[in-house]
C-alpha cells in the first residue's frame, strides 16, 4: 500500500512539476512582442476599413438601431454585461477610441492594464453590431483577451525608441523574459489556437461535402465571394478532394502537430499557405493575418532570425 | 540558502509567486475546460452548464461554435423588390437591389464581407424587417412594399459540371434560384410596428 502510494505521489509531484514548466517557465518575450505588433497593425487596419461603414453599422440611423443591438443575439449567447455606448456620440467615441488604442497597442505604447481596456471597448463594439461579427472578429477578441496578461511591449515598443533605458540589453538578461503571468498568458493563447482549429475540423466532419471531399468545390461556386473564375477545377476532381480533405486533416491535427519538433514547421507552413489561399481567392485578407500571427508564437528563435535577415550584430539592442 | 539570513520580503516573494500559480491554475482548468465546452452548443455538458460556463463565454465574448464554411459551404445573398403604390392602389416595381451590392460598388472588401455576413446573419434570426428593411423603407421614402429574397446557386457535382459545362464560365454553372421570403411593410416599419416580418 506504501509503494502504491509512493508511485502515485512521484506521478502527481512530475504532473505538478510537468504543468508548473508549461505554464510559468520563462519565454522569451521577443516573440510575443513581435506577434502584438504585427497583430496590431492587423487590427488597425481591418477596423479602419470596417468603420468606412461606421454609420451603417453602428449608429441609430443604420442597419441596427441601439434598442436592437442585444435584440438581434441569439437567446443564450447575450452578453452579460453591454459595453457600448447608447447614443451615436457615444458610439463615435468609442470608436475612436478604439482605433486610438489598436494603434498605440501595435506601436507598443502601453501594457496589461490598458490592453484590458482595449479589450473591452473592442468587445462592445461586437456587442453593438453582432451582425457583423466574422472570424476575424472572434480570433482577435480571443488574441486581445490573451495578451491583456501578457508583458507584450518589452519588444517592438516605441518607448524603446525613445528610451535607451528601458531597452533590453545583453547586461540586464532578465528583461526580455516572461514573468509567470505573461507565460500563463502566452499559453493560453496557443491552447485557444490548438482547440480553435480542431473545432473547426471537427464541425467540417459534420457535412456531408466536407466528408466526400467536395466542400473546395462548392467554395468556388460561392461567386459571391469568390469573384475569380475556377471553373476549371472540375477537371481536376483529385485537388479538389485532396484540398477539401488536407483542410480538415490540417485543422483537426494542429493540435497535435504544432507541438511536435518534426511535424511543427510542415504544419505552420500548411496553414500559412491555408489562409493564404483564402486571403487571394477570397479577400480574407485580414483573416489571414489575424490567424498566422500568432504561428510566430510557436516559433522558436525568432529573435536571432530576425537579428539575421538585418544583418544586427547584437540582436538584444534591437527595439 | 538559510531564509532566516535574507530579508523578510525576499522570503515573501516566492511564496507570492506560488500562490499565484495557485490562483492562475485554478483559472486555466476553468477556462480550458470553457474553451472546449462553449463550441459545441448541442452536446449535454454545455446544457449542464448554461448557468456557469455559458455566462462565462458571454462575458468575455467566447461563446462560438468556430464554424467555418461547416456543416457545408454555403452561403446566400439577400436581396429584394421595392413596390411602390399607385394611384388606383396597385403595386408597380419601383427597383430591385441586393445586400449587400456588387463588390465594385461597396467601399472595400472588408465592409463588403461583413455585409454579406450581416444579411444571412438577420435572415437566420428572423430579424431583417427591423434592422435592413428599415434603412430600405427609409431609404426608398416612396416605398409601400419591400419584398424579401434569398438568392444562390445551386451548384452542379463536380463530375456533372464536368460533363455538361464545358467551357463556361463558373457564373454559368448550374442554375441560380431566387426564393421568395417575405414582405416587409414600409407603413408598419416607420410606425414602429413592423417587426415580425413573418419568414
Amino acid at each position: 500500500m506504501n509503494a502504491l502510494l509512493a508511485i502515485v505521489g512521484r506521478k502527481v509531484k512530475v504532473a505538478i512539476a510537468s504543468w508548473d514548466n508549461f505554464f510559468f517557465s520563462t519565454l522569451d518575450l521577443y516573440n510575443v512582442s513581435l506577434f502584438r505588433c504585427l497583430f496590431g497593425i492587423a487590427l488597425f487596419f481591418m477596423y479602419l476599413e470596417r468603420d468606412n461603414a461606421a454609420g451603417l453599422f453602428f449608429m441609430n440611423h443604420g442597419i441596427i438601431p441601439v434598442h436592437q443591438a442585444l435584440a438581434i443575439i441569439p437567446e443564450g449567447y447575450k452578453p452579460v454585461i453591454a459595453l457600448f455606448l447608447q447614443t451615436d456620440r457615444g458610439i463615435q467615441v468609442q470608436l475612436i477610441a478604439h482605433l486610438v488604442l489598436i494603434a498605440l497597442f501595435a506601436v507598443g505604447a502601453f501594457g496589461r492594464s490598458l490592453t484590458w481596456l482595449l479589450f473591452l471597448v473592442n468587445l462592445g463594439l461586437n456587442q453593438r453590431d453582432f451582425s457583423i461579427v466574422y472570424g476575424a472578429d472572434l480570433f482577435a477578441n480571443c488574441w486581445l483577451f490573451y495578451l491583456c496578461f501578457v508583458d507584450h511591449n518589452r519588444y517592438f515598443s516605441i518607448w524603446n525608441v525613445l528610451k535607451s533605458s528601458r531597452r533590453p540589453s545583453k547586461e540586464n538578461d532578465d528583461s526580455g523574459m516572461s514573468d509567470i503571468v505573461s507565460s500563463f498568458g502566452v499559453r493560453l493563447l496557443q491552447i485557444q489556437l490548438c482547440v480553435s482549429y480542431a473545432f473547426t475540423g471537427f464541425e467540417k466532419l459534420k457535412g456531408l461535402r466536407w466528408w466526400e471531399g467536395t466542400a473546395v468545390w462548392y467554395v468556388i461556386g460561392m461567386e459571391d465571394l469568390i469573384p475569380h473564375d475556377l471553373a476549371f477545377m472540375k477537371h481536376f476532381p483529385m485537388t479538389v478532394g485532396l484540398l477539401s480533405m488536407a483542410t480538415i486533416i490540417f485543422e483537426v491535427y494542429f493540435i497535435f502537430a504544432v507541438w511536435s519538433k518534426r511535424l511543427r514547421y510542415p504544419w505552420l507552413f500548411a496553414g500559412f499557405c491555408f489562409h493564404l489561399g483564402t486571403a487571394v481567392f477570397m479577400g480574407l485578407w485580414y483573416f489571414f493575418l489575424v490567424m498566422v500571427t500568432p504561428y510566430i508564437l510557436f516559433l522558436p528563435n525568432v529573435r536571432n532570425a530576425v537579428a539575421a535577415a538585418w544583418k544586427v550584430e547584437r540582436p538584444y539592442d534591437l527595439p | 540558502m538559510n531564509h532566516q539570513t535574507l530579508p523578510q520580503s525576499a522570503v515573501q516573494a516566492p511564496m507570492r509567486h506560488q500562490w499565484l500559480k495557485v490562483f492562475l491554475s485554478i483559472f486555466a482548468v476553468w477556462h480550458i475546460f470553457s474553451i472546449f465546452v462553449l463550441p459545441d452548443p448541442d452536446s449535454i455538458v454545455y446544457r449542464h452548464l448554461t448557468r456557469s460556463v455559458v455566462p462565462y463565454g458571454n462575458l468575455i465574448g467566447f461563446n462560438n461554435t468556430w464554424r467555418f464554411f461547416s456543416p457545408n459551404p454555403l452561403i446566400r445573398l439577400l436581396e429584394y423588390d421595392v413596390f411602390t403604390r399607385d394611384s388606383s392602389g396597385n403595386l408597380r416595381l419601383l427597383t430591385s437591389g441586393r445586400y449587400p451590392r456588387r463588390l465594385e460598388h461597396e467601399g472595400n472588401r472588408e465592409v463588403y464581407n461583413r455585409k454579406l455576413n450581416s444579411g444571412m446573419f438577420l435572415m437566420i434570426q428572423n430579424k431583417v424587417p427591423v434592422t435592413i428593411g428599415r434603412v430600405l423603407c427609409r431609404q426608398y421614402a416612396n416605398a409601400d412594399t419591400i419584398a424579401i429574397y434569398l438568392r444562390g446557386r445551386v451548384f452542379p457535382e463536380i463530375e456533372k459540371a464536368d460533363l455538361a459545362y464545358e467551357g463556361q464560365h463558373v457564373t454559368n454553372l448550374g442554375e441560380v434560384v431566387r426564393q421568395y421570403m417575405f414582405d416587409i411593410h414600409c407603413a408598419d416599419v416607420r410606425s414602429g410596428v413592423g417587426g415580425s416580418g413573418g419568414a
